[in-house]
């Protein structure tokens, strides 16, 4: 009988630990466990033969850290470990299951670390083709921290092989992963990818499980897998002694078969004994029925919002349309400014954050990936991702962390044929617009029609009705005046009669008008009204915000008004309370560092000055006092730093002044900044840049890690003339060097200035280096002297 | 608050904070509430970890062998180091990852944020090895009677950075701590230590300033204000 017939009907028994074992026959520090698949294959049988005597029925073979990574330095290769390893079990389990064990690679991921989605999907592959090759009969990736490396695990194991996949990552006591996923978001993310079974393994003992456990099974659709360790770990001055004796694991994990774990087992610390009492007290026990719960959640990789009664925020400004500076943006690929937009949305209330690059004349698909990247790498909010391009889509939901909203499919046969494999596939939620080949229907009764065409086909292909939220489409009052009542009675309808959610982009309503406010947010109380899940606004507006606050309260949703009352407890409602006067001299803004009052006192300016004498004889008089100051050891990093920060509010009013006036930009030249190849200390470079930027030379940040050829392939492209390069590790200065040798090779006659820790003039010199700068303020001079002629 | 679970009065020494940031006066007022919210934040933040494991140990001039494994550390800086002891400790800590994610926010938001809690973060995972060594050093009186070296980590002297992956997994240091070195042997997440610790007799204890060992000693910018880094910022 295939294993998924047993699935969810009877409890399954996993084996206990594998390393134990080995440690008790002498396997020392320093050696690698996977290796005895081959110099002792019969040590390794003997204890998967004690594991199924024990009354296992599924055995995991010996290849935890069996990848490329760990191998490297091995004359064995992956794929011989891995088939010798699966050859020995499957000989021990004769009638019994095999799983392929897959542990984590042992390197963090990108951004904590180097190793890159594509390169940790690429290993796994290779794992998983060869484990099932050998005749494994499930894979099982455990032991996980990192949902991102989950789901490149599970891509690789769903995209290259057809066994069935259980997944466990491993919890703190805190309740979360080491790098803070949660059992919500990993339950979504993991049901989403299609896994056959997930749960919980290693790091605690059973009773420290239960609580994590019992939120792992309120959330879960699909069977529920425990293995923990033998209780917490106790070091003793030479062995790590776990506490918890066969007898107490067995009362504990019973308690969790009850509560509706069905596949059970043990981690580090536990042996046969512990299998055999969880086999015969538990191997015929009932298990509890999986009641089917509907959440609709939207994780990012360490926060879940979940789609409910109360309505969510989702952020609108991440978009170019309409708007020149997010446009000039996106064309030079301005990614910090898209992350500003990101954090202000996120201080100003927004749960969740759409995100549309689409601008006709850039690569599209490279340039979202890249900004999904960036984001998911400073911000927790989950991202709705939106583009018209389905390749753009599947692209980025493939590489996003999480849980996201894909924006948008329509009720047209191609758009949904398009789309739904995605969302299958990658677990996504996805928004239905209620208009097909025909355009928007008038009527609510019609868009409904839409709506439910929508459900019905994403039902086939097994997309359910949680993940679905339907746009039933504002149209502006002021064309079409008959159609705006039509929006309000199908989102009615559709939240009432066919029980998905709804979304609504509420201030098109209002294109056209005079006080558009007052329209947006009358609009926005009918729709909340008539039961809207989720708003498509800015975040920025405060009408808007404090509209769904007010909401809030009077539809009993805040209870108590204990969130309203928060907001607004002592809150001076003066309107306009903002006009300050701006009687402030940008000069001395910028020395007190005080970034609220350059934007004002720089406001003030744009109306008499020039945007380039602003720069010229206020803001870099400016610098160039506070840089005199820092050199003097009068004032230190820090208020050299808040200097630049307000310099750089006043730079973004300026470029905000030029996108909309069309006057010539700021750029004294362009400079290209790169923490060099496997070098991830990358603050010196950051404050190098910002310095940089202060004085209007435009910085091609290129990041951390940056690999040899881009460094290269970027300075030819943009005829860069100077290059600032940082290292902080002895380690890592040859490749500074390399860097360096790379640029000279391929004739390009740009100056070099580099600079980081181990740094000295003697080594700048002797890599080949232009200069060497001590500091963010002498690479400034550097750069005036590169471009003074 | 504590940053470890377990672990009480553990403080971010704001003097070694201000030493990092290049202080010799006291700071603005300005720079003084960026220290105090990164401290908070620092000081609440839950993902730090350690792990320590006690080994019996033969030193011979150029290597040290640790018994019952397959380690051997390379290098005559070491084992001078170790010359007088036949058991060591050795170490991981780490802040954890939140807190590279913390300093990456700041990086793109605030960098005159990002320079002072970087300072503050590395004056914490100075204050937790401080914390650790004094566990290893009771440990090494209570059981032993004896007392014990300064903290030694790979890349001092000649004992080579890549040393560090063996400790990693001597303490299986990545399953239990999240600690990981890349190919170059960068400690993930950032603000890491790892380091050997060796058992002496009290008759043997000797002052080793930290500064021989390091690669920078030479252009230290804390050296030549006459001062020191508080050995945390050792370059390797």
């Amino acid at each position: 009988m295939g294993i998924l017939e047993l699935l969810g009907k009877n409890i399954l028994i996993f084996d206990g630990a594998m390393g134990t074992m080995l440690q008790q026959r002498g396997i020392i520090a320093g050696e690698i466990p996977e290796i005895y698949n081959i110099t002792h294959p019969e040590m390794i049988e003997d204890i998967h033969k004690m594991y199924i005597e024990a009354g296992a029925d599924i055995i995991t073979t010996n290849t935890f850290g069996a990848n490329e990574l760990k191998f490297r330095d091995t004359i064995y290769t992956v794929e011989e470990i891995i088939k010798s390893a699966v050859k020995i079990a499957r000989k021990a389990a004769k009638d019994k299951y095999v799983a392929l064990d897959i542990g984590p690679i042992g390197q963090l991921m990108k951004p904590h670390g180097v190793l890159g989605f594509h390169d940790a999907y690429e290993i796994f592959k290779n794992q998983i083709v060869a484990g099932a090759q050998a005749g494994a009969d499930i894979i099982l990736i455990e032991t996980m921290s990192d949902l991102h490396e989950v789901k490149a695990a599970v891509l690789a194991a769903k995209e290259n092989c057809t066994l069935p996949v259980f997944c466990t990552m491993t919890f703190q006591q805190h309740g979360r992963t080491l790098m803070g996923t949660d059992p919500i978001t990993m339950v979504l993310v993991l049901q989403g990818l299609g896994v056959d079974a997930l749960g919980l393994n290693c790091s605690l003992g059973p009773k420290e499980s239960l609580a994590i456990v019992d939120e792992i099974l309120k959330y879960s659709n699909i069977p529920v897998m425990v293995q923990p360790n033998a209780g917490l770990p106790k070091y003793d001055g030479t062995n790590t002694i776990y506490d918890i004796n066969s007898k107490e694991y067995f009362q504990v994990m019973k308690q969790l078969v009850e509560m509706g774990v069905s596949i059970i087992g043990g981690c580090c610390g536990t042996n046969p004994e512990y299998i055999k009492q969880l086999s015969v007290g538990l191997s015929k026990h009932q298990v509890k029925q999986i009641e089917r719960k509907h959440i609709s959640g939207i994780c990012s990789s360490t926060k879940t919002v979940l789609i409910d009664i109360e309505p969510v925020v989702i952020g609108e400004r991440i978009n170019p349309t309409g708007k020149k500076r997010f446009k000039e943006a996106v064309r030079n690929g301005d990614i910090d400014f898209i992350i500003n937009e990101a954090i202000q949305q996120k201080k100003s209330g927004a749960h969740i954050l759409d995100v549309n690059v689409g601008l006709p004349e850039i690569n599209e698909k490279d340039f979202m990936i890249n900004v999904i990247e960036e984001l998911q790498s400073v911000i927790d909010l989950p991202l709705q991702i939106d583009s018209s391009d389905a390749d753009v889509l599947e692209a980025a939901t493939r590489i996003y962390n999480g849980k996201p909203i894909i924006n948008s499919v329509n009720g047209s046969k191609k758009a949904m044929e398009e789309l739904f494999p995605i969302v299958k596939k990658y677990g996504a939620s996805i928004i239905g617009l209620t208009m097909d080949e025909r355009g928007i229907p008038q009527t609510a009764f019609e868009r409904v029609e839409i709506a439910c065409k929508i459900i019905e086909t994403a039902k086939t292909y097994g997309i359910e009705k949680e993940d679905i939220i339907i746009d039933c489409l504002v149209l502006t009052a002021s064309a079409q005046q008959t159609e705006v009542m039509e929006t309000i009675k199908a989102v009615h309808a559709i939240k009432n009669q066919l029980g998905v959610k709804t979304v609504l982009g509420v201030s098109n309503v209002s294109y056209g008008l005079p006080n558009r406010e007052l329209l947006n947010r009358t609009y926005l109380t009918m729709a909340l009204y008539a039961g809207l899940s989720a708003a498509i606004i800015n975040p920025g507006d405060r009408d808007m915000m404090d509209t769904m606050k007010a909401y809030k309260v009077l539809s009993n949703i805040d209870e108590k008004a204990k969130g309203y009352i928060e907001a607004f407890h002592g809150a001076v409602h003066l309107k306009d309370t903002n006009v300050k006067k701006a009687d402030y001299d940008l000069k001395q803004v910028i020395i007190d560092g005080l970034k609220e009052e350059a934007i004002l006192s720089t406001k003030e300016l744009l109306k008499s000055e020039k945007p380039m004498d602003i720069v010229n004889f206020y803001i870099v008089p400016a610098l160039d006092l506070v840089g005199q100051k820092y050199e003097a050891k009068e004032l230190f990093l820090p208020q050299l730093m808040q200097s630049a920060e307000t310099v750089k509010q006043a730079f973004e009013i300026i470029k905000n002044f030029i996108a909309d006036s069309g006057e010539a930009t700021i750029n004294r030249g362009e400079i290209i900044v790169a923490t060099v190849k496997g070098d991830i200390h990358d603050i010196g470079k950051n404050i190098a840049k910002t310095l940089l930027e202060n004085y209007g030379f435009k910085v091609i940040d290129l990041g951390k890690d940056v690999p040899i050829e881009e460094v290269v392939d970027k300075a030819k492209h943009h005829h860069i003339k100077l290059i600032g390069l940082s290292a902080l590790m002895t380690t890592t200065v040859i490749n500074m060097h390399e860097t360096i040798k790379a640029i000279r090779k391929a004739g390009l006659t740009c100056t070099v200035m580099v600079g980081g820790a181990v740094l000295t003039q003697e080594y700048a010199d002797m890599i080949g280096a232009d200069y060497y700068v001590a500091d963010a303020n002498e690479s400034v001079k550097v750069a005036l002297k590169a471009f003074e002629e | 608050m504590p940053f470890i679970k377990g672990v009480k009065n553990l403080h971010i020494d704001k003097n070694e904070v201000l030493r990092y940031l290049g202080y010799r006066s006291t700071p603005d007022k300005l720079t003084e509430r960026l220290m105090d919210e990164c401290i908070l934040e620092i000081e609440e933040d839950k993902s730090a970890g350690y792990e320590y494991k006690v080994f019996d140990i033969e030193v011979t001039t150029d290597e040290i062998t640790i018994l019952n494994t397959l380690i051997r550390l390379s290098g005559s800086d070491i084992s001078k180091h170790l010359k007088h002891s036949s058991k060591c400790a050795i170490m991981a800590a780490t802040l954890g990852s939140s807190i590279d994610s913390r300093l990456r926010y700041y990086k793109k938001t605030d960098i005159a944020k990002a320079c002072v809690f970087d300072a503050c973060a590395s004056a914490a995972i100075e204050g937790v090895c401080d914390y650790i060594e004094n566990k290893i050093r009771l440990w090494a009186f209570e059981k032993y009677g004896l007392s014990i070296t300064s903290r030694y980590s790979p890349g001092y002297g000649n004992l080579p950075l890549s040393t560090q992956g063996h400790m990693i997994g001597l303490l299986n240091a990545s399953i239990r701590i999240g600690l990981t070195a890349t190919e170059n042997y960068i400690l993930i997440p950032s603000k890491s230590v790892t380091a050997i610790i060796g058992f002496i007799d009290k008759n043997n204890e000797e002052f080793n300033s930290s500064c021989e060992n390091c690669n920078i000693s030479q252009s230290c910018l804390y050296k030549k204000g006459g001062d020191y880094c508080g050995h945390s910022r050792i370059v390797r």
